[in-house]
């Protein structure tokens, strides 16, 4: 199985908040503890399985919609500003210098192991 | 309740009753978590639930839900045997310790 180094996952990061329009939390500490723990589930199950949730141990199938970026990460921008982890962020939220909080889970419970 | 889970002791001088921290080794806001008791120098168990076998996470969560009738999140800190606080938000559990600074 492939794996990645801290810095692979932080340039996995910053390319895809490029792509997609978004911005990166600007808290060293906090974004560092994320990117550690997007290279642990990388390192472990084979893909960047969400650190914030709880994995199917490498079942990439029954993981598919928590896999880095979510796919209920662009509906978490639009209504709180930043997705679960406080990973990504909208400009508008980046740009009103708030601190990112728990926000509610999208992803329905039965998918959960 | 949780018998069959095997919890790290953090030590702390104070007390604010039987505190049960679940984490994940991966998420920013469950260190924030343990850091805050930690730095309010509490006595606390706790446990990266992604580090426990796959088994044991899926029996870990269905008590849960069995028993407090709600689904976890991380971070979920049990005071006790009743109450659950879910994520990780300052002003909520500072008040449920009764600590005197956030």
């Amino acid at each position: 199985m492939s794996s990645r180094t801290v810095e692979e996952t932080r340039t996995f990061v910053e390319m895809t908040a490029r792509h997609q329009g978004w911005r990166i939390n600007d808290d060293e500490r906090f974004l560092d503890g994320l990117i550690a723990g997007l290279t642990k589930n990388f390192n472990r199950y084979g893909y960047y399985q969400c650190p914030c949730r709880v994995s199917w141990d490498g079942d990439r199938d029954k993981d598919h919609d928590i896999i880095c970026p979510c796919d209920y990460c662009e509906d978490d921008l639009e209504e709180y500003g930043h997705c679960l982890c406080g990973l990504f962020l909208s400009s508008e939220f980046a740009a009103s210098g708030k601190p990112v909080r728990q926000i509610p889970e999208r992803r329905d419970d039965a998918r959960f192991p | 309740m949780f018998d069959y889970i095997q919890f790290t002791l953090s030590e702390g001088d104070n007390s604010a009753g039987d505190l049960r921290l679940f984490t994940l080794s991966t998420c920013s806001f469950c260190a924030e978590a343990m850091q805050y008791l930690k730095d309010h120098n509490l006595r606390f168990l706790w446990v990266a639930t992604d580090e426990l076998p796959l088994g044991v996470r899926r029996k870990l969560r269905n008590e849960f839900i069995r028993i407090f009738n709600e689904r976890m999140y991380y971070p979920t800190l049990v005071v006790g045997d009743h109450t659950v606080l879910s994520g990780f938000e300052i002003e909520e559990w500072q008040e449920e310790l009764e600590l005197k600074n956030g």
